[in-house]
């Protein structure tokens, strides 16, 4: 007879009491449950969760105390709003959502634990085993469809437009970099080939490198921290250097996430804000793209009606106004419907296909302006948060599947869309699903959009309301 | 509560809010806010006497609204400490809309208790005019009523005007009441002498105001006056028909006696000789100029220096200082759109002028006269004709024909002046012998010092400073003349009253009086209106207009227009006023208090604590019966819950002990109903454990004292406590009815309260008609325990209680270390039990305080520093803010999470929400937690 493995993360001021009053009553329990105390449900990492089912869980069951009665205030408002997201990332990969479940008993309620315990159970019997867990042999490889792409045909402007926006950029930075109020601009300059690519500039004479086209697609944010704190300390409390950079509007999200985590100080930055019509496509961004490369608008951009920064010192260009409001018309959002559409099953070969060309190189990390940790959480030799069942630094497809799950996770409320991640990775894996699929789930749940203004991720504030949801 | 009052280490602080805690066990800093309480209660003896005199009643929340009480009250006779308090809300709109800072509302409140002397004496406590003001003031306290947001608004200066002539028809048998209003002022009546002297020219409202106020701070005024009379533009300026001369006088009069010397038909030219006597003696050491704006202007126009082109100011003056002048037969036209060209047209109206043409710039609805005088001005005969500017007079035969007009469009004044575009082709001739210039007034500036050592802001009268001082010093400036043109009364009875602060602190330096502090302002909106008339504070009659004598007996003389209103009309109107301050400021209080207590001024204030523990006693609140419609409570009379009883019964209660029905007589029958709001699914689940044993002492005090037949409707009689049982007997064996049962309905029949019920025992009733019926009502948290438990970072259990930290092992605990719980606002319960977990709590609090130090639980977070990116996350997720971002030592300064020891409480919602997972919880952190899930899957 199949015997789901259940793990089941009870609060001991509520539930695993709870628990304790349906053994005093003597009120059956299912048997497969492995009970792991915890002193709150907000105690519950998102990385424990993922990582049990990596261990081969069939289900999880998190229970804590109901909300306006947690033990610790709040705890479980946290617990609250982190699990609805975990849910549906952990869905999106191929798992069927049932498999984890929240709810709250409290001590006394010995018969509603009894209850949701056997329903949790029948739940899992009826689902049997998790896929979850699984060896390179053990999934189906499925060649991915890629999406259609957008019939969009993009304002062709004119080249003037761009000089006079070089301009106003090199003479700003030129200002600030002669009288002193920085030390370098971080902007974008053409190579020998022709192609545009991130630039420091130091003298004011050198401003003359700096240019502003239709190419400029890289994130600049992603340079401040190091450039900010330059012994390679956070110097966010005891202030630093003052670098100015060049944003588009996508990238001046960025900075609000940064300053919402004390990367740096408002102060320290210069911002040269540019008014933006959209990013072309770039040689090796997503391989079956190419094709269109240097005529159509890079996905991202297509779904962006951004044309101001949100946050600048100063506006360099006016704001184009006569682009078509393009919302909804990318294959990107295209794709997500597809598959969530799928069956879960479905879904997990797609994206078990696409995990398994991971190669762990970690462009993907080095290139998110968000991804600040000293140390990433999937690369310590601890082999907690990754096992090390291939050996250290192994490439096995969970730990690969784990690695990216987890990252985004931790981008969810955070990521601002700037695509870099996929554009960097050599293997072409579409990670702006996931990092997109979350940003929407999070504007739907929370109304949070990343990097609108200096408020922090959902996930550590209480439930709106004074009584809070149930 | 008295013994706790006095005693000498505890700090009572009644009146407060708790405003912020912060710190942790031992270390607690509470921001208490201090409500201000406007009496000193260190120096109330709790005499009562500002509540006998108050004119503002109240509900009486001790009575549960079946009193009243004033505005200055005691919450009750038992009250620690038994200092009185005034409720005040702020000042009421109509006081800051006044540039006289005259308390309407406190007038009004006076006169709506038949005490009009009291009111007249109110209002000149800031006012030396009320008569003036009753009738030509344009009233910004109606403006800003609040009462105009509902209907309309309040008739205050009818009401002013009703009190200043009672108190003129009374005036020989009127209390001179003038020490009582001039307390709480700087003034004094007959003060020490200052030794000061203080030239004022001008006795019109600001020259008479400040010199008044002078005189009562013990300064020596002399008043001078180029008119044969004094009052300025009030007496001369304003024709008989609307502000009779006499009232003017007796008012004069009353300033003349307090001590002010004026000196009339005297010319003052040499304001430096008023400063010096020439040997280098001080003749004034101030010198007030007030001397107003008589001269009336008129525009160059062709023939307008015909000997028949008067003067406004100069008819008005004639008229009111009693010159019969004739113009009957005359066709006059007045040139102005103002209310002195108004004035004018209805001065010669009665002159006996047979046609009166009243010609402005501006077009109808802009003309700056009031629009019901405009409105009375037609009804009495006056052809109005707006929007025409006049280019020439026309003379024939040296007698003046008419005016030659043509019509304008009008844009408004620019630099005070009008911007026209004149219509081609509409030019016209008004006919008329007469003409009358009334298009404005300005200041006759002849008798400054020729050298312009007084500096005129031309064209706008003189150049003063904000002391209100001319360019010389001691020399200083009010009313009319400071502004180059007519104002209203009460902006230069303000500016007086203004000059004298200033020339006080002149002469005296620091010991000057201060300007008034004030308080901030009430604002109601609508919906506060509505709750204000919903309890019947005020009437919802319509507004009392002013009426007039009819047109036909007033046309041809001077009586005066408005009537006042009568006594009926005044009471019935001063019902409507909202009280928007609740305290209506009259300072009745002030001069009865006998200790100085009283300080309408007062403003709340922050006391800050430092405490090692706290204990919560917020208490309960009772069930609002109003939610259970099955009980009728509202809608249905003589259905009352216990605590209106419990007031009903006591000898200090609202009827004096006698329980009484709504129509006066005693009840035969009352019903108790049990469980009202407890142990209902749709209400609150839990027992209120007090509700019992309290029906069962009601039972006997009905069964007792009033003499009627009870009944106790009970679902479970709970009487759990030492000697409850035997109390429960004894009320049984002394008659009263017990009937098993759960209420379904209560509603009335044939005059009775048919009480019904389900679940009844066998072999008793179902229903039963009684006279009364009582609701034992249940136990509620109170409405704010949720802000109050987020406050002091407390939980809630699910029924809205704050939660202790177990249930058995820490009852009086609660989850954060340090903070207390006692009484009802942990759960219902009876005094008894309060008083025990009361005891417990204090014991609690006394041995950490005796210890000196705390044991911690060792299960806290911790940070692994290396991993910490310091991105905050941890410090947001944390609910005890126990986690804050410092500079690392190790980390070449990065700044990292730190957690606080005392104040963390282990829940580890900050490792569960660190992306880096660089926060962890000693005894379950990652490594542990991992393994464990491990294990348990293998």
């Amino acid at each position: 007879m199949y015997r789901p493995k259940i793990i089941a993360f009870l609060c001991t001021w509520c539930s695993y009491t709870g628990a304790d009053t349906a053994g005093i009553a003597r009120l059956k329990s299912p048997a497969h449950f492995r009970a792991v105390r915890v002193p709150c449900s907000g105690r519950v990492s998102p990385e424990l969760i993922m990582r049990t089912f990596d261990q081969g869980a069939d289900g999880v069951l998190v229970l804590g105390c109901h909300i306006g009665e947690c033990h610790y205030d709040s705890g479980n408002h946290r617990t609250a709003k982190r699990m609805p997201v975990l849910r549906s990332l952990l869905e999106f990969a191929g798992l069927e959502p049932q498999r984890l479940r929240l709810d709250w008993v409290s001590a006394s309620e010995g018969e509603r634990f009894s209850r949701i315990a056997t329903e949790f159970c029948n739940e899992i019997l009826a689902l049997g085993p998790a896929r979850w867990r699984v060896s390179e042999d053990q999934y189906r490889t499925v060649k991915v469809d890629r999406p259609p792409i957008s019939d969009y045909t993009p304002p062709v402007f004119d080249q003037t437009l761009f000089d006079k926006q070089t301009d106003g950029m090199r003479k700003a930075a030129q200002e600030l970099l002669s009288s002193q109020q920085v030390d370098c601009v971080i902007g974008y300059e053409e190579d020998q080939r022709g192609r545009t690519r991130p630039t420091f500039v130091y003298q004011p004479d050198d401003c003359s490198r700096l240019v502003w086209n239709q190419s400029c697609t890289h994130n600049l944010a992603v340079y401040l921290s190091k450039k900010l704190n330059p012994n390679g300390a956070y110097n966010s409390l005891r202030g630093g250097p003052s670098v100015a950079v060049v944003v588009k509007p996508c990238d001046s999200r960025t900075i609000n996430v940064q300053l919402a985590e004390n990367v740096y100080t408002r102060e320290q930055l210069h911002i040269i804000g540019m008014t933006c019509t959209g990013v072309k496509v770039q040689p090796r961004s997503n391989g079956y793209l190419e094709s269109l490369q240097g005529t159509q608008l890079q996905q991202r951009c297509l779904d962006c009606s951004e044309r101001t920064p949100l946050v600048y010192d100063i506006l360099v260009g006016e704001p184009p106004d006569d682009l078509p409001d393009r919302k909804g018309i990318s294959s990107k959002a295209l794709k997500i419907t597809q598959l969530n559409a799928m069956s879960p099953t479905e879904r997990m070969d797609v994206w078990l296909s696409e995990f398994d060309r991971c190669i762990r190189c970690y462009a993907c990390r080095q290139a998110c302006p968000m991804c600040e940790c000293p140390t990433c959480l999937y690369e310590r030799d601890d082999s907690l948060w990754v096992s090390a069942v291939n050996g250290w630094g192994g490439v096995g497809l969970n730990e690969k599947r784990t690695f990216h799950l987890g990252r985004a996770y931790h981008l969810a409320g955070r990521c601002i869309g700037c695509d870099e991640c996929e554009r960097s990775c050599p293997v072409g894996i579409p990670i702006s699903y996931l990092n997109q699929m979350l940003a929407s789930e999070m504007e739907t749940l929370y109304h949070h959009r990343a990097g609108a203004s200096l408020a922090p991720p959902p996930f550590v504030t209480i439930l709106s309301g004074e009584e809070g949801l149930t | 509560m008295v013994s706790v009052g006095r005693h000498k280490n505890i700090d009572l602080l009644s009146y407060s809010e708790v405003e912020s805690v912060s710190g942790f066990v031992g270390n607690y800093k509470v921001r208490v806010r201090r409500k201000a309480r406007y009496i000193d209660e260190t120096k109330c003896t709790g005499c009562g006497n500002c509540a006998d005199v108050c004119p503002v009643g109240v509900n009486n929340p001790f009575d549960l609204d079946l009193s009243e009480r004033k505005a200055a009250y005691r919450f009750s006779a038992q009250s620690v400490p038994g200092s009185y308090t005034i409720q005040k809300k702020g000042i009421a709109p109509c006081r800051d809309a006044c540039p006289t800072d005259q308390r309407a509302q406190g007038y009004i409140a006076l006169i709506k208790n038949k005490r009009y002397a009291d009111a007249y004496w109110a209002i000149r406590r800031e006012h030396p005019f009320p008569s003036v003001c009753g009738r030509v003031c344009n009233h910004r306290c109606e403006d800003a009523c609040s009462r105009g947001k509902y209907d309309e608004p309040v008739n205050i200066m009818g009401l002013k005007r009703f009190v200043s002539d009672w108190a003129y028809q009374h005036r020989d048998e009127l209390p001179n009441m003038r020490d009582k209003s001039i307390v709480g002022t700087p003034f004094a009546e007959n003060p020490p002498s200052t030794g000061k002297r203080v030239a004022v020219i001008g006795a019109g409202p600001a020259g008479l105001t400040s010199a008044l106020d002078l005189v009562r701070l013990g300064h020596r005024v002399t008043v001078f006056d180029a008119l044969p009379v004094p009052g300025g533009m009030m007496r001369v300026g304003i024709p008989p028909h609307r502000l009779p001369t006499e009232l003017i006088d007796w008012e004069i009069q009353q300033i003349i006696d307090e001590g002010v010397e004026i000196r009339l038909n005297t010319w003052v030219d040499d304001i430096r000789s008023l400063l010096e006597d020439g040997n280098g003696k001080p003749n004034f050491n101030a010198v007030l100029i007030a001397s107003g704006a008589h001269q009336a202007n008129k525009l160059p126009i062709r023939n307008s220096n015909h000997q028949d082109n008067w003067m406004s100011l100069e008819l008005l003056r004639r008229v009111n200082m009693g010159e019969k002048i004739d113009l009957s037969g005359k066709k006059v036209i007045v040139l102005g759109g103002g209310n002195v060209a108004l004035d004018c047209s209805r001065t010669v109206l009665r002159l006996g002028a047979s046609e009166v043409r009243m010609a402005c710039l501006e077009p109808r609805g802009e003309m700056p006269g009031f629009e019901w005088e405009i409105g009375v001005a037609e009804e009495e005969g006056v052809a109005v004709c707006p929007g025409r500017t006049f280019k020439e007079i026309i003379v024939k035969d040296e007698k003046i024909i008419g005016v030659r007009c043509v019509e304008v469009e009008f844009h408004g004044f620019k630099r005070s002046r009008p911007i026209i575009d004149e219509i081609p082709g509409t030019e016209h001739i008004l006919p008329g012998d007469l003409v009358i210039w009334a298009i404005g007034q300005s200041p006759d500036f002849s008798f400054l010092p020729l050298n312009g050592s007084i500096s005129i802001r031309y064209p706008v009268g003189i150049h003063s400073d904000d002391e209100m001082m001319t360019t010389i010093p001691g020399v200083f400036v009010a009313g009319d003349v400071n502004r180059g043109q007519t104002f209203f009364v009460v902006d230069a009875i303000g500016e007086g009253h203004k000059s004298a602060r200033s020339i006080d602190r002149y002469l005296r330096g620091e010991n000057g009086i201060q300007e008034p502090h004030q308080i901030p302002v009430v604002k109601l909106d609508r919906q506060d209106i509505d709750s204000v008339l919903k309890r019947g504070v005020a009437t919802r009659n319509n507004r009392i207009p002013i009426s007039s004598i009819p047109v036909n007996q007033r046309v041809h003389n001077f009586r005066e227009v408005d009537l006042t209103l009568t006594e009926e009309e005044a009471l019935a109107e001063s019902s409507r006023c909202l009280r928007c301050g609740i305290c209506s400021e009259c300072l009745e209080c002030l001069a009865a208090c006998e200790r100085g207590a009283i300080d309408h001024n007062m403003e709340d204030s922050i006391v800050d604590l430092e405490v090692g523990t706290i204990i919560l006693a917020t208490g309960f609140k009772d069930f609002d019966p109003r939610q259970a419609s099955e009980f009728g409570y509202g809608e249905l009379e003589d259905v009352i819950t216990a605590m209106e009883f419990e007031r009903l019964i006591n000898t200090s209660g609202p009827t004096g002990g006698k329980v009484l029905l709504k129509n006066g007589k005693s009840p035969r029958s009352v019903a108790i109903l049990h469980c009202v709001g407890s142990r209902d699914e749709k209400y609150h689940e839990y027992c209120s454990r007090a509700c019992c044993m309290y029906s069962l002492k009601l039972a006997q005090l009905v069964h007792d004292y009033v003499d009627a037949e009870v009944y106790e409707i009970y679902r479970d009689m709970r009487t759990f406590g030492k000697d409850y049982e035997e109390f429960f007997n004894r009320t049984r064996h002394k008659g009263v009815n017990f009937y098993h049962g759960k209420i379904k309905r209560v509603e009335r029949l044939n005059g009775k309260l048919l009480v019904r019920w389900d679940e009844s025992f066998y072999n008793q009733p179902d229903h039963i008609e009684v006279d009364m019926v009582i609701l034992a009502t249940g136990f509620e948290p109170q409405e704010d325990a949720g802000k109050v438990a987020h406050l002091f970072g407390i939980s809630r259990s699910g029924d809205g209680y704050f939660l202790e930290r177990h249930p058995k092992l820490a009852p009086v605990e609660t989850a954060s270390d340090g903070i207390y719980l006692a009484g009802a606002c942990q759960s219902p319960k009876d005094i008894p039990d309060s008083v025990v977990q009361a005891g417990a709590a204090a014991a609690a609090a006394l041995s950490l305080i005796d210890q000196g130090t705390i044991s911690l639980d060792p299960s806290i977070a911790e940070v692994i520093t290396l991993n910490c990116k310091g991105c905050g996350l941890c410090v947001e997720a944390c609910p005890y803010t126990a986690i804050e971002l410092v500079a690392s030592d190790h980390l070449k300064g990065r700044s990292v999470a730190r957690v606080n020891g005392y104040l963390c409480k282990g829940c580890g919602t900050c490792a569960g929400a660190c992306p880096n997972k660089a926060m962890s919880l000693i005894h379950y952190n990652d490594q542990q937690l991992v393994s464990e899930m491990i294990g348990a899957l293998m």
